[in-house]
């Protein structure tokens, strides 16, 4: 690569870390080292936790070797959650950006010196965050794996080594090379404009499946030795069990099955490689080339949105004040057309979706039993769900839509932040969780029938609209406006007793729902109770609406250039 | 010589700069002008080869523009009508990028930056990210980053936006010692009063056709008005836009 490629590669390597959500002038060496932190402490910790697991002598070479398949799938699986994640954050990077374009347009390069520059960047970026993730990991669990036996070699720890890191590193690779085909093919098949449409609802998607297949990560692994033991026809089309066929094929360990399953994970990820490079040249061609150079502003969406903040109906319903409405209607629009808010809901989500899943196994399971009902575990899934998205939208308000926009909140402000949290937490409801009610609501209907299931969804909305308060108790940063400072709005220690609090709350509520759903007098006392609920909390929002309090500004010492532009 | 030969250029079916032509010798400076809309910047676009267009073509010392864009990219330097920089970059870091990717000799860059920023009057923090920067001062290096590598042609899209008065009255003489060192200068602005003085051809642009080809002095006498102000109205300007301000305080008084 000439001097031209090595500057650009640094350049994209460098504005991968730039983001701009985050404050400028903020230290982001205080974000990335929680970054590099989360992404080395799994590599590091769970060869130690798994010592335990290991130091065991009387096992034979072949007990060890079944039992530590479910923990290579663990770190496969990490792997691939690691570069997917990374992957989503970098999709709009996968085509030429169009600040790229008007900077880069004019300067004297050919299509092709960028197109190897973005590419050599991001495998380098995906290389270096799998590498990251695997920390010390093969050299840590190929010890912790023979801690225990006295028939180890060192040329057999050295392969087990090269097994972890190969199946790991190509792992990650394929994920990456995944998302770079589906962008590269959606880019070429389906244009510019409808790309973008296509890729944000994909890359929602795409977050809410890797926070879902985290959170099932124990349910995935703990089935591995019974399916290497009587293999389905699928496993051998599930990518996971290829790459630990690398593993145990790079290891030694490898028979026929595990070979086959080895080749198939190298001629998809090389197939992959092949249709990612084509659509990433002919893309960047079709863009660079000044056939999609204008970029004119995609039809704006959201029609269906704009009907309903027009509604003089919904307006009518009770949003509250100008400044509540005019929050409400900002929340909606930032929401559905901003594509890292949308991530960040998504992805809470999918933990959400997680969660409903395992509630739901667990449920199926304990109805086998004398006595077991599964009635309980499907009325939880709304709530779950419907917490999940209330949770997402209240991470996602705290990050900024526009930093430098952000002087319009600090301009306008009336000194009642609480009428535009009002306006969020209707958006949360309306946008949010009504949604999710609705399409809960067949799930219910066919366990407990219509009546019932109305019933349940009625209690839903009202069950949302408490912990919807409860998530913006205290909340006086102005929605959607603040910058972010890296390390400022970390894990906290009252979140866990959030979790548990709101766990407790459902289990309690979907008790008390399945004893009432027997009677109709029970039916009409949940209504009625419902209805006294939500009346007080609609009153109590109003008064705290009405309340003076001005809103917080985050953004560091230098607000007055970055708020106004004007001091300079 | 730049030529220009019947540049068209639609956007879905509608065209926006048709039947656009010119020629463009060393020394000459083409005063660029047209309201809002009128395909300007559409036409710098296509003249700097990063929008296709739908018809014609630009030459370069006669050669099409489009055979090798950055073996002509190379000889050019643009000041986009958007400063669209990198924020978190200092001036001096975009300038160095700019520089590398032009592939100028470092210590030749490294001179010449240095020198730029003196001579434009940068204050000390120019090593801070640019997100912390006037529009003046980006506008600054948007200039030194078309300048740097002394290009033969310079195209400037609304140089001024930002400018404080001492470095707009810069730029005019710059852009007349561009033109007398043998640049070819194409200059895209809403500055009449500006192109006046530094153009050495006027060009008109309206609902992308052009209405008014020639120097100030023979527009003014075609149109018989004494500033390229009042040529411009005459041209290009529908309706009274005395008229046209009164309604609007109309509007912003007016209930419901």
């Amino acid at each position: 690569m000439g001097t031209q490629g090595r500057e650009l590669r640094r350049h994209f390597l460098r504005e991968y870390l730039e983001s701009d959500l985050v404050a400028p002038g903020v230290d982001q060496h205080a974000g990335a080292a929680i970054v590099l932190g989360a992404l080395l402490t799994p590599g590091i910790l769970l060869p130690l936790l798994l010592s335990f697991k290991y130091g065991v002598p009387w096992w034979s070479a072949i007990e060890r070797e079944g039992a530590s398949w479910e923990d290579k799938l663990l770190f496969v699986l990490l792997a691939m959650i690691a570069s997917g994640f990374v992957s989503l954050a970098a999709w709009d990077a996968l085509q030429p950006a169009r600040r790229d374009r008007l900077v880069l347009g004019p300067l004297p390069l050919r299509p092709g010196v960028i197109v190897r520059a973005q590419v050599a960047s991001l495998a380098a970026l995906v290389l270096a965050v799998n590498v990251a993730s695997m920390g010390a990991g093969p050299v840590l669990f190929a010890l912790v794996m023979v801690s225990g036996s006295s028939t180890a070699t060192w040329s057999g720890v050295a392969r087990t080594m090269a097994g972890h890191a190969a199946a790991c590193l190509m792992a990650g690779a394929w994920v990456f090379l995944c998302a770079v085909s589906t962008n590269a093919v959606l880019f070429n098949v389906l244009g510019a404009a409808s790309f973008r449409r296509a890729g944000s609802v994909l890359r929602v998607i795409g977050a809410a499946g890797l926070a879902g297949l985290f959170l099932s990560l124990p349910l995935l692994i703990g089935r591995v030795e019974a399916l290497v033991a009587a293999p389905p026809w699928w496993a051998a089309w599930a990518p996971p069990l290829w790459f630990l066929g690398v593993w145990e094929y790079v290891a030694g360990h490898g028979d026929a099955w595990w070979t086959r399953l080895a080749w198939r994970g190298v001629w998809s990820t090389s197939t992959l490689a092949v249709v990612a490079l084509c659509g990433l040249v002919l893309g960047y061609a079709r863009r660079l080339g000044g056939q999609n150079t204008v970029s004119r502003p995609a039809a704006a969406g959201g029609q269906g949105i704009r009907r309903l903040l027009r509604s003089r109906v919904l307006i009518g319903s009770g949003i509250g004040t100008a400044g509540a409405r005019a929050c409400f209607a900002f929340s909606l629009q930032t929401l559905t057309r901003s594509a890292p808010h949308r991530l960040i809901v998504g992805a809470i989500l999918g933990a959400g979706l997680a969660c409903a899943a395992l509630v739901l196994a667990q449920g199926a399971r304990g109805a086998t039993a004398p006595r077991g009902d599964d009635g309980p575990a499907i009325l939880a899934v709304q709530h779950i769900l419907t917490l999940s998205i209330a949770v997402g939208i209240r991470i996602a308000a705290a990050f900024p839509a526009e930093l430098p926009a952000s002087w319009v909140f600090s301009f306008l402000s009336t000194g009642r932040v609480n009428e535009w949290i009002l306006g969020v937490k209707r958006a949360a409801s309306w946008a949010g969780v009504l949604p999710v009610i609705l399409l809960t609501w067949p799930l219910t209907a066919v366990r407990f029938g219509v009546a019932a299931a109305t019933i349940h969804a009625i209690v839903g909305f009202v069950a949302s609209a408490c912990w919807i308060g409860v998530l913006f108790i205290g909340v006086t940063k102005a929605p959607f406006s603040s910058t972010l400072e890296a390390g400022r709005g970390g894990p906290k220690a009252r979140w866990a007793l959030y979790f548990v609090a709101f766990l407790s709350f459902i289990y309690v509520l979907v008790r008390v729902e399945a004893a009432a759903m027997g009677s109709t007098s029970g039916r009409l006392a949940l209504a009625a109770g419902s209805a006294v609920v939500y009346a007080a909390i609609r009153g109590l929002e109003r008064i705290m609406a009405r309340t003076p309090r001005p809103p917080r500004f985050d953004d560091g010492d230098d607000w007055d250039f970055q708020s106004l532009d004007l001091s300079r | 010589m730049l030529e220009a030969q019947s540049l068209l250029k639609r956007y879905q079916g509608v065209p926006v700069v048709q039947s656009v032509g010119f020629t463009l010798g060393p020394g000459d400076v083409l005063g660029y002008l047209g309201p809002n809309g009128s395909g300007k910047s559409t036409t710098v676009q296509m003249v700097l080869g990063l929008v296709t267009p739908d018809g014609g073509r630009v030459l370069y010392r006669g050669v099409d523009t489009t055979a090798d864009p950055p073996a002509f990219r190379a000889v050019v330097g643009y000041v986009p009508e958007e400063a669209h920089l990198y924020p978190f970059l200092s001036g001096r870091e975009y300038l160095e990028l700019v520089g590398r990717l032009r592939l100028m000799p470092e210590a030749q860059l490294q001179a010449r930056v240095g020198r730029f920023l003196g001579l434009l009057d940068f204050p000390s923090d120019v090593d801070v990210p640019m997100h912390a920067y006037s529009k003046g001062m980006r506008q600054k290096i948007l200039i030194i980053a078309a300048l740097m590598h002394n290009p033969d042609v310079v195209v400037l899209d609304e140089p001024m936006a930002g400018l404080d008065a001492v470095s707009a009255i810069m730029l005019r003489h710059l852009i007349q010692m561009l033109a007398k060192a043998g640049k070819i200068v194409f200059y895209s602005s809403h500055e009449l009063d500006a192109v006046e003085r530094v153009a050495t051809r006027v060009l008109v642009l309206d609902h992308g056709r052009i209405v008014a080809d020639g120097t100030v002095e023979r527009l003014k006498d075609l149109v018989r008005e004494p500033s390229l102000e009042q040529v411009f109205a005459r041209l290009v300007v529908h309706g009274d836009p005395a008229e046209r301000a009164s309604r609007i305080i109309d509007a912003m008084v007016t209930r419901g």
